[in-house]
C-alpha cells in the first residue's frame, strides 16, 4: 500500500476519533462558547465605540493601532478595512492555537504508547505513516475547531449588519486561512514533544512547558529586539501571512509549513527507531 | 523510506555454539538454499502477494536485548519452520515476551538479527498481511466499534475497501463474535476483547501468526474456545505461541523452545522435549488392603523390574518410590513407545501390579521444571 494511502487512512481515523471523543466534544463546545463570548465582547466594545466615534475616525484609529501592532503602515491600511469583529477573532484564535493543539494532541501518540494500542498499527503501517497520519489528523481537527469558531463570528457579523456577507466571507476565509499554517507548526511541535512520553499527563505538561519556553524566547526577541529569536515562535508569522504582499504571505506560509514538516519528520524518525 | 523496502541482507551464519545449538536445528544449509539468494532483488509487491516458499518462517540469530544494564534476552538463536505450531516456554522473566516483541518488531534487538519470512520485522511494508500478531497486553482502542476497528486494520493490510467488511465479518464469525460489529471495544469483556484481538491477528489469513499468551486471564470455557481456534489454524500457517500454560502448549505445539533467564535452555520437537520417544512412565497404585490393615508403601522389591530390563530396546528401568512411578528408558529406533508400553503393562499385570496411569515421556511441565531455575532459590 502506498505511503499516502496509509497516511490518509490513519489521519481519517484520527479525525473520527477526535471529533467524537469526549475530549473532542468538550473542546468543540468550549471553542463554540469561547467564540460566542468573544463575539459578544467584541460586539459590545464595538457598539460602545460606535456611540463615541464617527466611522471615519474609527477607521483611522484602527489603522493606527494595526500599524503599531504589525509595524507596517501598508499592513495597517490594508487591515483597517477588515471587519474588526473578524480581526478580533483572528487574533484570539492565533493566540489560542498552541493551547488548542496541546489539549487536542497531547495524548494522540502517548496514550497509544501507554496502552500499547500502537502495536496494532506498527505491524500494519510504516511507523512514519502512523506518525504523519497522526499529524494530519490532529491538524485537521484543530483547523476544523478553528473554522467553527470563525464561522460563528461570520454569522454574527452578517446578522449584525456590520459588514456585507461578501465582505465577511472574503475577510473571514482569509483570516481562517492565516490560522491554518500556524496551527500546522504548533501541531508538528506538539506531536514531536508529546510522542517522547508514554504517560499522557507528562506529555501534556512537557508540551505546555515547551510552548511556554517558545513564548518566552519570542518575548525576549521582541523586547530585546533580537529578531531571529522571534522566528522560532509560530505565531510570529501571522503578520507575514496577513500581509497584503502575496510573496511575504507565501514566505510566512512556507516557513510555518516547513516548521511543521521538520518537526513531523524529526518525530517520525525518532518514533521509527524507538521500542513500542 | 528506502530502509523500509530493503530485505535483510545479512549473510547466513552458522548457528552459535552452546546451549542454543539445540535451538538451531541442523537444517541451516537446506534453509539457506530455500532462502532468496539476493533478497534485495525481491520486489516488495511480488513478495507481498505470494505465500512464502521458504522452509524457515522465522529465524533469530544471536539475538540480544538489553534494557539498560539488564539483559532480557541473551544470544537467542531459533529457527521456526513454516507450518509449525511453535511454543515459547518459560517462567516469568524468562524473556518470552521480549523475544516475541522483537519478532513482532515492537522492540529492536540490541544485537543479532531476526528474519520474518526473509525480512527484518521492521519492514512492515513487506510483512503486513503476511504476519499477524496478538500482543499480550495491548488494549483495543476503547472508542472504536469492533467492526470499524477491524475494517481499519484490514484496510491498512491493503485489503480493498469493498472486500474489507466481508473479510471482517468472516473472521468475526470464526471467533464467534458475529454480533459484535457495533459494540465499542471499550465495553467488551476480557474474553471478548481477547477474541477481537485474535481476530485482528488472523485478518487476511497471514502466513505467520504470533500469539502472546492467547488464553491468559480467560475462563476455562473461553480458553478452550481460543485453543480450538488456534488448532483450526494449524496447518494453514506458522503459529508461534508464547504461554505459561504448559498443558496448553503440549496440546497444540509441534515444537518449542524453553527459555530461562533470557537464554534458550532447550528446544526441539515436542516429543524430543518431553522424551516421549525415549521413555515411558507408569504410575503404580498401591495394592488392595483389607480393612484395618496398615498403609502399604510399595518398594522396588515387589516389582518385576528385572523383567522390564530384559525387554528389547530397554536401556534402563528406574523406580521412584516417592512418586510411585516406574520409568522405562529405551533406545529410540530399537523400540517404539507404544510397543514398550504394551510389553511393560503385560509384565506388570502378570506380576499382580496395579496400574493407575501411563504416559509417554516425562511431560512438558516436568521437563520445564527440570530445566528452569526456581527464582526463589536465588
Amino acid at each position: 500500500m502506498p505511503v499516502l494511502n496509509e497516511i490518509l487512512l490513519i489521519a481519517a481515523r484520527e479525525v473520527r476519533k477526535n471529533l467524537r471523543s469526549a475530549k473532542g466534544l468538550v473542546m468543540g463546545i468550549i471553542s463554540l462558547l469561547g467564540g460566542v463570548l468573544t463575539t459578544l465582547l467584541i460586539v459590545k466594545l464595538r457598539a460602545m465605540n460606535d456611540v463615541n466615534l464617527p466611522p471615519e475616525e474609527m477607521h483611522q484609529l484602527q489603522e493606527i493601532a494595526l500599524t503599531k501592532k504589525y509595524g507596517d503602515p501598508a499592513m495597517g491600511k490594508y487591515l483597517a478595512s477588515a471587519p474588526p469583529v473578524l480581526l478580533g477573532m483572528l487574533v484570539l484564535t492565533v493566540w489560542l492555537a498552541p493551547l488548542l493543539v496541546a489539549i487536542m494532541g497531547f495524548d494522540g501518540i502517548s496514550a497509544d504508547l501507554q496502552q500499547k494500542t500502537v502495536r496494532y498499527w506498527t505491524v500494519r503501517s510504516r511507523r512514519a505513516s502512523y506518525f504523519a497520519g497522526k499529524f494530519f489528523g490532529l491538524w485537521t481537527v484543530v483547523a476544523s475547531v478553528t473554522l467553527m469558531m470563525h464561522v460563528l463570528i461570520w454569522i454574527v457579523a452578517v446578522a449584525r449588519g456590520g459588514s456585507t456577507a461578501a465582505d465577511t466571507i472574503s475577510w473571514g476565509v482569509r483570516f481562517f486561512l492565516v490560522t491554518v499554517p500556524i496551527s500546522a507548526a504548533w501541531t508538528g511541535t506538539a506531536l514531536l514533544v508529546s510522542s517522547q512520553f508514554r504517560t499522557p499527563i507528562v506529555a501534556l505538561l512537557v508540551t505546555f512547558a515547551t510552548f511556554f519556553a517558545l513564548w518566552i524566547v519570542d518575548g525576549i526577541g521582541e523586547v530585546g529586539e533580537i529578531k531571529p529569536l522571534t522566528y522560532i515562535y509560530p505565531n510570529t508569522y501571522d503578520a507575514w501571512l496577513l500581509s497584503p504582499h502575496p510573496e511575504r504571505a507565501a514566505v510566512g506560509a512556507l516557513v510555518c509549513l516547513g516548521m511543521a514538516a521538520l518537526t513531523t519528520a524529526a518525530g517520525a524518525m525518532i518514533f521509527a527507531q524507538r521500542d513500542v | 523510506m528506502a530502509a523500509d523496502v530493503e530485505p535483510t541482507s545479512a549473510p547466513p551464519e552458522p548457528a552459535p555454539a552452546g546451549a542454543n545449538d539445540a535451538a538451531a536445528p541442523e537444517k541451516a544449509a537446506a534453509d539457506d538454499a530455500a532462502k532468496p539468494k539476493n533478497p534485495a532483488a525481491a520486489k516488495p509487491s511480488a513478495s507481498k502477494k505470494k505465500k512464502s516458499t521458504t522452509e524457515v518462517a522465522v529465524r533469530l540469530r544471536g539475538v540480544v536485548k538489553k534494557f539498560g544494564s539488564k539483559v532480557a534476552v541473551d544470544d537467542v538463536s531459533l529457527q521456526i519452520r513454516s507450518g509449525q505450531v511453535y511454543g515459547l516456554i518459560g517462567p516469568n522473566g524468562a524473556g518470552k515476551t521480549t523475544t516475541f516483541s522483537m519478532m513482532a518488531g515492537y522492540l529492536r534487538p540490541t544485537n543479532g538479527d531476526i528474519e520474518m519470512l526473509g525480512f527484518a520485522p521492521t519492514h512492515t511494508d513487506q510483512l503486513k498481511s503476511r504476519v499477524g500478531v496478538l500482543p499480550q497486553d495491548a488494549l483495543l482502542p476503547p472508542s472504536d466499534k469492533v467492526g470499524e476497528f477491524l475494517v481499519h486494520m484490514a484496510r491498512l493490510q491493503s485489503i480493498p475497501a469493498e472486500k474489507a467488511p466481508s473479510i471482517v465479518r468472516a473472521v468475526l464469525e470464526e471467533i464467534e463474535g458475529r454480533d459484535w460489529w457495533n459494540v465499542r471495544c471499550g465495553s467488551l469483556s476480557h474474553g471478548m476483547a481477547k477474541r477481537v484481538q485474535l481476530a485482528q491477528a488472523l485478518l487476511g489469513d497471514p502466513e505467520v501468526v504470533l500469539l502472546d499468551e492467547p488464553t491468559s486471564g480467560l475462563d476455562p470455557r473461553s480458553a478452550y474456545d481460543v485453543r480450538q481456534l488456534i488448532k483450526a489454524r494449524k496447518g494453514r500457517c506458522t503459529l508461534i505461541v508464547s504461554s505459561h500454560n504448559l498443558q496448553e502448549l503440549e496440546e497444540i505445539c509441534d515444537a518449542a523452545a524453553i527459555l530461562d533467564r533470557g537464554k534458550v535452555v532447550a528446544s526441539g520437537s515436542m516429543s524430543e522435549l518431553t522424551a516421549a520417544s525415549e521413555e515411558v512412565h507408569v504410575k503404580i497404585a498401591p495394592p488392595l488392603r483389607a480393612a484395618g490393615e496398615a498403609p502399604y508403601r510399595r518398594n522396588a522389591a515387589g516389582l518385576p523390574l528385572s523383567k522390564l530390563r530384559e525387554l528389547h530396546g530397554v536401556t534402563r528401568v528406574e523406580y521412584d518410590d516417592t512418586r510411585h512411578e516406574i520409568v522405562v528408558h529405551f533406545e529410540r529406533g530399537q523400540a517404539d513407545a507404544e510397543g514398550i508400553i504394551g510389553q511393560t503393562l503385560w509384565a506388570l499385570l502378570n506380576g499382580q501390579v496395579r496400574i493407575s496411569g501411563v504416559t509417554k515421556g516425562r511431560g512438558l511441565e516436568k521437563r520445564v521444571m527440570d530445566l528452569t531455575d526456581d527464582p526463589d532459590q536465588d
